[in-house]
């Protein structure tokens, strides 16, 4: 049994690496991985620089209109206010004529002078 | 369960509550509305307000004017209509909106009801503390129908400056006792 054991874990040790093995491989990365080309990296930075000025244009767009609805709500509510403002003073205006009048007709029958 | 609707119950109550302060007037108005050949229908809140106040010129005389108005304020609402007949209102239209601006938080200043003009105006203002508060103008005449709201502080003179008319004199805020010079023809209010 033991003689199995022994004859199995020599089948299974590895073999001696040879001088300069782990050096050799080193030196074979490279062409098993070559760097990408510098044109694939100009080409990778212009599509992100492009995505970056849609987004930027994007944005910027996005705020000019926020901004430009902004002015059209409060031209809008400067509108209403002034209108508001002219009916109700309209009105009042309206109501104290009315009492001036009453108070001169009341002057004028009791023969009083204002 | 009973502390949920009592949640629910505030809330509602909350709600009706903030609505009145937002219009003083529980009156369906679009039957007036759906008859008029002209409607203004204005409602600014306090956020409104606030933006308005920052597109109003201070070199134009009235804006600036309206902008020392509108500081103050709370809210304005205003409802006008014009109608092509007479008649679209009823005398108990009338009777409903001013019943519903309750002494003592309102009081009126002026009311003026002329049968020979068929104009009747009915100027209301709140008053807390001494302060007032708010602003409620009841205008009917013949063809057209004004509901005027203002929330907040404000001085009667300056207004009246924005109706059109300067040099007016300044706005009595004691009850006024208001006759129709046409006697027999008007109503002492």
């Amino acid at each position: 049994m033991k003689d199995f054991e022994d004859q199995l874990r020599d089948a299974l040790r590895p073999p001696d690496v040879p001088a300069g093995f782990a050096h050799r491989v080193l030196e074979k990365l490279p062409e098993a991985y070559p760097a990408p080309r510098p044109r694939l990296i100009r080409r990778r930075v212009a599509l992100w620089a492009a995505a970056a000025l849609i987004c930027a244009g994007g944005i910027t767009g996005l705020q000019i209109e926020r901004a430009r609805q902004e002015r059209a709500r409060g031209e809008r509510a400067r509108e209403q206010v002034m209108l508001a403002l002219r009916i109700a003073g309209t009105k009042l205006n309206q109501a104290q004529n009315h009492v001036r009048q009453i108070g001169a007709a009341d002057d004028s029958s009791t023969g009083e002078r204002p | 369960m009973k502390s949920l609707l009592r949640i629910v119950c505030v809330l509602l109550l909350g709600a009706a509550f903030a609505h009145a302060q937002e219009f003083p007037w529980k009156i369906n108005l679009d039957k007036f509305a759906a008859q008029s050949s002209e409607t203004v229908d204005v409602t600014l809140d306090s956020n409104m307000l606030n933006l308005a106040k920052n597109f109003l010129s201070d070199k134009d005389a009235d804006q600036r004017q309206a902008k020392e108005i509108v500081s103050q304020l709370k809210g304005i609402y205003v409802r006008s209509y014009e109608f092509d007949k007479n008649g679209v209102y009823t005398e108990a239209d009338i009777e409903t909106m001013r019943a519903q601006l309750k002494s003592p938080e309102w009081n009126r200043i002026v009311g003026v009801k002329s049968k020979r003009d068929g104009e009747n105006t009915y100027v209301y203002i709140r008053q807390v503390a001494g302060r007032m508060t708010g602003l409620a103008v009841i205008a009917a005449e013949a063809k057209e129908l004004t509901l005027v709201y203002i929330d907040g502080p404000i001085d009667l003179q300056k207004i009246s400056v924005l109706g059109g008319q300067f040099g007016v004199p300044k706005f009595d805020t004691g009850h006024a006792r208001v006759e129709d010079p046409h006697k027999g023809k008007g109503e002492a209010e």
